[in-house]
């Protein structure tokens, strides 16, 4: 066993460059399929990093628009109230998101106003600052608001030193009391968070002047249930609306899900052009590996008239397959961890802002996966093929 | 090499080739024995058979009928592996074109039958070692082919046939890929070989190489047709022992 091993080895460092052909299109076709899984959880991470925009207890609902808007689907305070009296239901307030422009000092900004209940739960983000809208302030319309994180950025302002200040929205004003973290902005770079929240009982007052509703915020008790609620709400909202209409509830899980799905196809094809990669790495191999037999035709005549037994020849030539894509397989784990690494680090990451650490197991086991399958799959036919030579024939050949 | 009275003896040996419906008799009933230490040339012109003959009897091919006894044992009837094995054991080939294997150094070279034999490395090193002290090539056993002259291959591969310690050495057309005075250096070492007593079998064209041998057997059409010393013996210096 040793001595095969080391008469492959020695055949293939002899045969220096046959060799070094032959591994390049494994490599590549390894370091490839590693990278794509490193970065391909990098960016997963950076996703789900980005998903934080919507509050883990909350859900909104409102009606499915999908066939068409119909003003008879909006429902009322009164609903509201309704569903906010339902089991695991702990408030449920009325929601929307109104563009509006926004001074604190000398800067103006525009940005996103949206309401909020009297509970710190409510909120997507921590706070960096201040404190939230509490119920007293929901109870007492008060005139206080938080700004996210965008909104101070917007506004040119650092965060604590907003804290107390007025912010004049529109013909109306407010008293920043907190100030939002900022999100991981994730690779959707995209922000559904609103930038001013206000206890909803002002909201109500100044900005919806009696309309009906489109959408509702719910927050829930025990998230576990928030499904089974959402169903509670919505089959509510239908037969209230006098069951014409569908509702949708949405909740940071369904759009986890939504984005798990895209993922699920993403990696698939990532995972599927690799695999394609490595059957065209593979078939290389046994190309290099066939020639390789044709150039040494003589050699091996020369192995059998020696005394070299058919099986002793197929061990042999088997075993250099074996070594070429265990070489291959490394050497190409190895640069696709590094290649994946490195992008990840210097691009990625200052994206994202998460760092993923390499799947250091997945690639080994990847690695050795594919030697095994490429050694057997390609090398087995050429080594046959070279074992089965008529010893006369090769000593003849030229 | 054992005690049995011959190292070959063939017996009513005959090949046929059958390409499509087309039958070549390239042997056809040949018998002859050749005893332990001798040195036997066979001559004839291409198309003769001697090249069949030196494959049955190097035990590459297989007759189609008739006996064949190497060293004592009858080979006629064993398979690929079987004849593997004695070509491992019991045969030394030495070929016109050398057929050392490139980039590989002569000490490689010399042990590879050892290496399919299963001796372990440093063994199979030594041995080699020996062996190419035998034929004068201890200062060049680190050197590969393509540093050694024609010359010098020869004898790496006459080193390497005889690693084995084989009951019966081989050479097609040994010389026949060598200028003159190389070829007189190698049918020398042959000399020495023979003289220590080594069975050699020889296939040559050339009467002059013939001559160095001490009995040629002369083909035609398949068949000997002749056996007997050669006609004008090797001048005096080359066959000095």
């Amino acid at each position: 066993m040793m001595n095969y091993l080391r008469e492959a080895l020695s055949v293939l460092f002899v045969n220096r460059l046959r060799t070094l052909l032959a591994l390049l299109g494994l490599v590549v076709g390894v370091a490839a399929v590693i990278a794509i899984q490193v970065l391909g959880q990098a960016t997963a991470g950076a996703l789900s990093g980005s998903l934080r925009f919507i509050s883990q207890d909350t859900f909104v609902i409102f009606p499915d628009t999908q066939k068409g808007f119909d003003a008879k689907a909006l429902f009322t305070l009164k609903n509201v109230a309704a569903i906010g009296r339902m089991p695991n239901v702990t408030q449920a307030i009325p929601y929307s998101q109104i563009p509006v422009i926004a001074r604190a000092g000398s800067q103006t900004a525009k940005l996103n106003l949206a309401p909020m209940g009297g509970d710190p739960r409510f909120l997507a983000q921590p706070l960096d600052f201040g404190r939230s809208v509490s119920q007293a302030d929901v109870d007492a319309r008060a005139p206080v608001c938080v700004l996210s994180a965008n909104a101070v950025s917007k506004l040119q302002a650092d965060g604590e030193a907003l804290i107390g200040r007025t912010l004049r929205v529109s013909s109306n004003h407010c008293t920043i009391v907190g100030v939002l973290h900022q999100p991981p902005t994730g690779a959707l770079n995209y922000d559904f968070s609103p930038d001013i929240l206000i206890p909803y009982s002002v909201f109500q007052r100044e900005q919806m002047h009696g309309a009906k509703l489109f959408e509702t915020e719910v927050l829930v008790e025990d998230t576990s249930q928030m499904t089974a609620t959402e169903k509670k709400v919505t089959d509510y909202l239908k037969s209230a609306t006098g069951n014409k209409f569908s509702y949708r509830a949405i909740d940071s899980r369904i759009i986890a899900g939504f984005l798990d799905k895209a993922f699920g196809i993403i990696s698939l094809v990532v995972g599927a052009i690799g695999a394609i990669s490595l059957v065209v790495a593979g078939i290389g191999i046994m190309n290099i590996l066939l020639v390789s037999i044709v150039e040494r035709t003589r050699e091996i005549g020369v192995r059998k008239a020696i005394g070299a037994r058919k099986s002793q020849i197929l061990v042999q030539f088997f075993f250099e397959a074996a070594l070429l894509a265990i070489f291959g397989c490394s050497l190409g784990a190895a640069l696709g961890l590094l290649a994946g690494w490195y992008v990840n680090s210097h691009y990625i990451i200052k994206i994202s802002g998460v760092i993923v650490p390499l799947p250091w197991a997945q690639a080994v086991t990847l690695a050795m996966v594919f030697a095994a399958v490429i050694t057997l799959a390609f090398g087995t036919y050429p080594a046959y093929r070279a074992a089965a030579l008529d010893p006369i024939e090769a000593l003849r050949y030229e | 090499m054992n005690d049995s009275a011959f190292a070959i003896d063939v017996r009513d040996v005959t090949k046929t080739y059958t390409s499509g419906s087309l039958e070549v008799q390239a042997l056809r009933g040949v018998s002859f024995t050749i005893a332990h230490g001798e040195y036997v040339a066979i001559m004839g012109p291409s198309g003769s058979g001697k090249s069949t003959l030196m494959n049955v009897l190097g035990c590459l091919d297989r007759a189609t009928s008739g006996t064949y006894f190497l060293d004592g044992a009858d080979v006629s009837g064993l398979d690929d592996n079987a004849l593997a094995q004695i070509r491992l054991k019991k045969l030394g080939f030495i070929f016109q074109g050398f057929n050392l294997l490139a980039r590989t150094d002569a000490v490689k070279n010399v042990a590879l039958p050892l290496f399919y034999a299963g001796v372990p490395l440093k063994e199979r090193n030594a041995a080699a070692l020996a062996q190419l002290a035998e034929v004068g090539l201890s200062d060049r056993a680190r050197h590969k082919p393509n540093e050694l002259s024609g010359g010098q291959q020869q004898r790496v591969a006459i080193a390497r046939a005889l690693v084995n310690d084989p009951a019966v050495l081989l050479a097609d057309e040994p010389t026949g890929n060598l200028d003159s005075k190389t070829s007189a250096e190698i049918l020398s070492l042959f000399a020495r070989l023979n003289g220590a007593g080594r069975t050699i079998i020889m296939v040559t064209h050339d009467e002059e190489v013939a001559s160095h041998a001490k009995r040629v057997l002369r083909m035609l059409d398949g068949l000997v047709v002749s056996d007997a010393p050669p006609a004008k013996p090797a001048g005096a210096v080359l066959t000095k022992s």
